[in-house]
């Protein structure tokens, strides 16, 4: 108790004598304003003013060689950085290793700027504060010492009481003669620095003055009780203090301390009557705001005093009256601690007294007391133990005090809740740090020792938010008990109970907190009270629901009736949403369509949420609906399915508006639908949807990519543009705005590609399938013109694609071209727009066989071979006959077995044919012989031989290589100039057609059997027939 | 006698609303140094205002006027009109919504319309409040008055709407246009936002050379001073983020000694980009302290305050004061609610 009055003092005196320096930092605050540099001082002492002592010190020393440095303070910067060191140090407990760390690098620090700065205007306040701290390691060292060192007195104790009183008048030696410098005439009234020196100067010489006298009375205190030296020193600090009482009238601060600390000497040397007029002109004296902390003390002291003499009622009505005008700020100050701990004590004697006399006025004695120890454990700080080892001796375990007797005593239900509240409020504020913590346990660049040590702190913080809610339960349980019908407002029972609930479902008493506020929910149907319960009722069950080993079906069951409760009552609300939401979820895992659907019915379309439900059905749906169209279930089913998802895709749609939380499940939702529209060539529809009004994913995409996944942002562009191809086809917009677009869409996808590992490897897929589904509608565009135009498109998605790494997509790509340009041939005639494309063809072609060759594995043989025939084919294409008459050989020398490969080599002999009339006979009879002296290329005579063979199955190939040979006799014939040679093949030509149309009169078709006829025309007309 | 002393005073009162509202029935242009000019207005453009004074046309560049003032204006807008300059927001709006818009026409309703969505805007980029609601009020001002005088102000503050929507695109668009103005400050603010946005985007070698010509420039005015100063540290937050953090320190912490610490928002920038400095060389500390400057000494500008809440709440925790990270939290909660740093993960 001594010691507390004592730290409790000396934080006064610096609060005190701060006042100047806090004076001086303010005209430094406006000198810095419109100053250039960083406000160094301001911002340490922001960092002071917050408890952020490690961090000043760090600055300090981080500033400390700046160039920006003002010059005075640099010139403090070891006084700072003592002082910090202190500070750090006062806030951390007795026993704190780092603590005896922190005290010595302030004594060391100050005594290096008491050394360097001999003439520094601060040295007095140095020396103050060094003189403090060997004040305070004493104390330490008799707070070690322990109880029983005070009959034998504590040596270390009065060495450093010794040491301090040494300094102190050491300080007040050097401070005395720069007052006398300083007196009277010597300052100009004017010059305000220097009138404010010597105001600092003489509050430092009175405190060293004050300081000194207490070193000595403390010294006298901490020796042996029978050492003689002891009473000397009490008397001479008596004398001190008297002195310093009696010559200083201006400093009131100091005056009332030297008067404080001079009653408590005169009250150990037994001098009661002084002591007690000393303590009472304290308590007495009246406007003095700033020193009510010491007569708070005085009073104490005084209290104890009284009732030492057995005068407990005047001592009780003393302190009564005090406490029961306390001001807010002043409830829980160390000195009025003080003061609760003597009032409790002299009302124990006092009961002791009264014993066996007046049993009723103690018994309430007793009763006030035990109120106020319960009252006094639940505030921190060092009067606890006291407390409840007092309270112990009233025959109250402290244990239990603690759970149920740290609870105030609550007279009724509304201090009950006022009470529970804080305590409730208090835990939910402690709750923020958890989260903190968990993020900070979670991160992935924390070290595994500093988890260890966040685990602890998030485990004592959590088991200290427990203790709160446990207490305020508690206190609702007796507020409960204690409620009134008559009396008390039912909606306070209200609140108490759905406290209840909350703190019952925080404390995970899950079950217990259902309970409750199912019951207040069904209690205060339709209204906002009963509403907010049902939220505690469904967060009850999402608990239940989250745990591993949750029996859902049962659980589902039991929600069901509350859920259509809350559906039927609050149909707009949030919490019915959320219930509802569960059974339809529940509904939809078990493939219960129809009852999903009953569900969602009930709910208002206004209802908040419930578009997200909308969408989670209606997704579960259309994935039901791909599976039957995978199982190739009949039709009519398919479609039912179908349009029952639309429904509710659709009802998503409309109810969903577009924000950060929303964009995720909005772009599946009208992307599915899009898809389902398309599916039924609704273009327009589907297009209306992606495109059109605030809602379409590509009105709002770009601004909330990052809101989305991307796989389903991508997904969206897909569908874009096959939408976007229908529409070319549909005729809704012209190609040329469609390649803008599709080009926009491919830009979008290849930045959505990067973002994710596989996300290069959809993108080459979504390419893959747009470019397919874009050369189907190519067939689909008869005008020449479109055409070209709709190719334009295709070649952009195909471009995209080829630039995949897969070989497969490639060849792919080339492939597509090929196709894609043998379509742009004007009846298989090659046009500017074929040959174009059969050039990009060609070059990736190319460029495919380059990177197989340096990439070993790449590509397999076969499938290389296969390239060649494609590019050939593309050579051919672009009229480059060498390179595909090359690419031809490149396969037939492998195998000459190739029908396709052997009609695109007598096609290309055919076509260079028209420059060498000689290679027709190569195009007839084929050429190339091998090392067994076989032909590898066959020519028309025998493609048409081997596919009669496998007639039916080849008939095309047949048909189409008796036509070319009887073509390439009629040509090869007409560039002879002998007559008979000419007309020997011209009959040969006849001949073949003749014989084909006599074996098989409907050839291939009626286009078959028109060109033959054509032919055949034409091969007469050249015979001259 | 007592009635004619009322008279009297009735008359003195009478005289008094008709001398005010003779000097009222006037448009005015606040010159930003000068008496203001009296009279009506016959030109209004993004670049000057012609005001006619006693049958004389006076022009003045927008960059020399702090204010312009219609005749048969509602006080309430001139009041918000000086809120909004001091930057009071708030108040400005508060003042705004006491007019009924119905009862005001022409250049007077689209002043109003123009300082209550421009307030908006800056409350939001406070994170307090919609944007959006901001946005399509000032898409509607710049659609109806592209020649307005506010034309730079809409330009500029649709710019910052739209980048802290992430629209970056269309955040481009606008600085862009704002960088047609005129005035060489407003150019110069524009190429500053427009690095800005770079290094936003993660693109801090586009956007030092955005800088660069803002950096380079010679500045002309205390404003030019001001803009140039910012663009000094947007550079020392690119070298950082290019990994170049001691260099970028060296920078910062030259520019603390050297400026001027009234400067509230250079020295909140100043100190956030110190703090990213210190967390990409790994000193938790020192970024701690460096944000705590913006904190406790410099964090009268929202944006700033909130980046330097932000980033407190995450490294106090790992410094051991998790209490102290959670009151961070909470105030970057509490006061900034809509910002991006409260949102931001």
């Amino acid at each position: 108790m001594k010691l507390m009055v004592q730290f409790s003092l000396n934080r006064f005196v610096i609060s005190q004598l701060a006042l100047l320096p806090i004076v001086a930092s303010f005209v430094l605050f406006f000198q810095q304003v419109g100053q250039a540099g960083e406000p160094y001082e301001k911002f340490l002492q922001r960092l002071r003013d917050n408890n952020y002592f490690d961090l000043a010190l760090v600055y300090l020393d981080d500033v400390q060689s700046s160039k920006g440095l003002d010059p005075k303070f640099a010139s403090v910067i070891d006084l700072e950085r003592a002082l910090l060191y202190f500070q750090a140090a006062s806030v951390l407990a007795p026993k704190s290793p780092q603590r005896a760390d922190k005290l010595g690098q302030t004594e060391k620090y100050l005594r290096k700027f008491i050394s360097d700065a001999s003439q520094h205007p601060r040295r007095g306040e140095a020396r103050l504060k060094l003189g403090g701290l060997l004040r305070l390691r004493a104390e330490e060292s008799i707070a070690l010492a322990g109880p029983d060192s005070a009959e034998k007195g504590v040596p270390e104790a009065v060495r450093f009481y010794e040491a301090a009183h040494n300094l102190f008048e050491e300080a007040i030696t050097e401070l005395a003669q720069i007052e006398t410098s300083l007196k009277g005439a010597r300052v100009d009234p004017q010059d305000t620095d220097r009138v404010a020196f010597r105001n600092q100067v003489r509050l430092d010489l009175r405190e060293a003055q004050l300081y000194s006298a207490k070193a000595i009375e403390d010294r006298g205190k901490s020796r042996g009780k029978e050492d003689p030296a002891r009473k000397a020193d009490l008397e001479k600090s008596l004398e001190m203090y008297g002195e310093l009482y009696r010559k200083e009238t201006s400093l009131a601060g100091i005056r009332t301390f030297a008067l404080l600390y001079r009653s408590g000497v005169q009250s150990l040397l037994g001098m009661k009557e002084d002591a007690i007029d000393g303590y009472q002109r304290i308590v007495e004296m009246e406007n003095v705001d700033q020193l009510r902390p010491l007569q708070f003390t005085a009073l104490t002291e005084l209290v104890q005093i009284l009732a030492a003499e057995d005068k407990f009622q005047p001592a009780a009505e003393r302190a009564e009256s005090w406490l029961s005008k306390l001001r807010p700020d002043e409830k829980d100050t160390v000195e009025v601690l003080g003061l609760k701990l003597a009032y409790v004590k002299v009302r124990l004697a006092w009961i002791k007294k009264l014993e066996g006399s007046d049993d009723r006025i103690a018994s309430r004695l007793d009763k006030a007391v035990r109120s106020d120890l319960r009252a006094m454990i639940r505030i921190p700080g060092d009067h606890i133990e006291e407390a409840k080892s007092l309270l112990a001796s009233l025959g109250v375990d402290a244990a239990q005090a603690k759970s149920t007797g740290e609870l105030p005593k609550v007279k009724n239900l509304t201090e009950a809740i006022e009470e529970s509240r804080k305590r409730i409020d208090d835990a939910d504020n402690d709750s923020l740090a958890i989260a903190l913590l968990d993020e900070q346990i979670n991160a992935p660049d924390t070290l595994a020792d500093q988890k260890t040590s966040l685990t602890t702190q998030r485990d004592n913080q959590q088991a200290q938010i427990d203790e709160l809610r446990n207490a305020s339960l508690e206190l609702l349980r007796i507020g409960l008990q204690k409620f009134d019908s008559k009396k008390d407002d039912r909606t306070q029972l209200f609140n108490a109970r759905f406290s209840m609930a909350y703190l019952l479902l925080k404390l995970k008493n899950v079950r217990e907190a259902i309970v409750v506020g199912e019951f207040l929910s069904r209690t205060s149907p339709g209204t906002s009270q009963g509403l907010n319960a049902a939220a505690i009722v469904l967060d009850g069950f999402s608990n239940l629901l989250r745990d591993k080993d949750a029996d859902f079906p049962s659980l589902m069951t039991e929600l069901a009736p509350f859920a259509e409760y809350l559906v039927a009552t609050w149909p707009q609300s949030r919490e019915a949403a959320a219930a509802s939401g569960a059974l339809t979820q529940l509904s939809i895992e078990a493939q219960d369509w129809d009852q999903a659907e009953k569900y969602l019915e009930k709910l208002s379309s206004s209802t908040p949420g419930v578009g997200r439900q909308y969408f989670d059905l209606g997704v579960a749906l259309f994935n039901q609906y791909q599976k039957q169209q995978r199982d190739k279930s009949d039709e009519a089913t398919i479609n039912a399915m179908r349009e029952r998802s639309v429904k509710w895709m659709k009802l998503a749609h409309e109810n969903i508006t577009i924000d950060d939380t929303t964009a995720s499940f909005s772009l599946v939702a009208t992307n599915a639908l899009a898809q389902m529209k398309l599916a039924q060539n609704q273009v327009a529809e589907a297009g209306t949807l992606m495109f059109t009004g605030d809602k379409a994913p590509m009105n709002w995409l770009e601004s909330k990519v990052d809101k989305v996944t991307p796989a389903s942002a991508m997904d969206a562009y897909r569908t874009a543009m096959r939408i976007t191809a229908a529409q070319v086809v549909d005729g809704t917009i012209d190609a040329k705005a469609a390649a803008n677009s599709m080009q926009n869409y491919v830009n979008k996808l290849q930045e959505l590609g990067n973002k994710t590992d596989d996300g290069r490897q959809r993108l080459q897929q979504i390419f893959t399938g747009i470019a397919a589904d874009l050369k189907e509608k190519l067939t689909l565009v008869k005008e020449a013109g479109k055409r070209a135009e709709l190719s334009d498109v295709v070649m952009i998605v195909v471009g995209e694609a080829a630039k995949s790494d897969s070989f497969s997509t490639q060849n792919w790509a080339a492939s597509t071209l090929v196709s894609l340009a043998e379509g742009l041939e004007s009846g298989g005639k090659s046009s500017p727009a074929s040959q174009q494309v059969f050039g990009k063809a060609q070059q990736l072609l190319n460029q495919i066989n380059q990177t197989a060759a340096t990439k070993p594995g790449w590509a397999s043989e076969s499938a290389l071979d296969t390239l060649q025939i494609t590019l050939a084919r593309a050579s051919e294409g672009t009229n480059d006959l060498a390179s595909a008459l090359k690419a031809y050989a490149q396969i037939l020398d492998k195998n000459s077995n190739f029908l396709d490969v052997q009609i695109g080599v007598a096609r290309t002999l055919q076509k260079m044919g028209a420059k060498d009339a000689n290679l027709y006979k190569s195009a007839i009879n084929g050429g190339r012989p091998n090392a067994k002296k076989q032909n590898v290329f066959w020519g028309w005579g025998k493609i048409g031989q081997e596919a009669s063979k496998k007639m039916p199955d080849f008939a095309e190939q047949f048909y189409e290589a008796r036509y070319q040979l009887a073509q390439c006799r009629m040509l090869y014939g007409l560039s002879l100039q002998d007559p008979n040679a000419r007309a020997k093949e011209l009959k040969g030509a006849e001949k073949v057609l003749a014989d084909t149309l006599a074996l098989y009169p409907g050839l291939g078709g009626a286009a078959d059997i028109q060109r033959y006829d054509a032919l055949m025309r034409l091969v007469e007309k050249e015979a001259g027939k | 006698m007592m009635i004619r002393v009322s008279c009297l005073l009735m008359n003195i009162c009478l005289a008094s609303i008709l001398v005010s509202a003779a000097v009222q029935a006037q448009d005015r242009v606040f010159v930003k140094q000068g008496a203001p000019a009296q009279g009506t207005i016959s030109e209004l453009t993004p670049a000057k205002v012609v005001i006619e004074v006693r049958g004389k046309p006076q022009t003045y560049p927008l960059k020399e006027v702090r204010k312009i003032t219609f005749d048969k204006e509602p006080i309430q807008l001139d009041r918000a009109r000086e809120l909004a300059i001091e930057g009071k927001y708030q108040q400005a709006i508060e003042e705004l919504r006491a007019v009924q818009r119905g009862s005001i026409e022409g250049r007077v309703q689209q002043d109003y319309d123009f300082y209550l969505s421009y307030s908006e805007g800056a409350q939001s980029l406070a994170g307090i409040g919609d944007p959006r609601s901001a946005i399509r009020g000032l898409m509607a001002i710049d659609k109806a008055t592209p020649n307005g005088h506010h034309r730079f102000e809409v330009q500029e503050m649709l710019g910052r709407l739209a980048m802290a929507m992430a629209s970056y695109d269309k955040a481009k668009s606008f600085f862009e246009a704002l960088e047609q103005s005129p005035d060489a400050t407003q150019k110069a603010t524009s190429i500053y936002h427009q690095g800005n946005l770079q290094l936003t985007q993660g693109k801090p070698a586009e956007a030092k050379a955005i800088l660069k010509k803002l950096i380079d420039a010679q500045a002309a005015s205390p404003e030019m001073g001001r803009i140039k100063n910012m663009a000094i540290v947007l550079d020392a937050r690119c070298e950082n983020e290019a990994g170049n953090a001691k260099q970028a320190l060296e920078t910062l912490n030259a520019m603390a000694d050297r400026e001027d610490n009234t400067d509230m928002q250079l020295f909140a920038k100043i100190n956030n980009a110190r703090g990213d400095c210190y967390q990409k060389l790994n000193q938790p500390k020192r970024a701690v302290y460096s944000y705590l400057q913006t904190d406790l000494l410099f964090f009268t500008d929202p944006e700033t305050h909130a980046e330097a809440l932000f980033h407190l709440k995450k490294l106090l925790v790992a410094i051991g004061e998790p209490a102290k990270a959670a009151q961070a939290g909470e105030r970057l909660a509490k006061q900034y609610a809509s910002s991006v740093w409260a949102n931001k993960k």
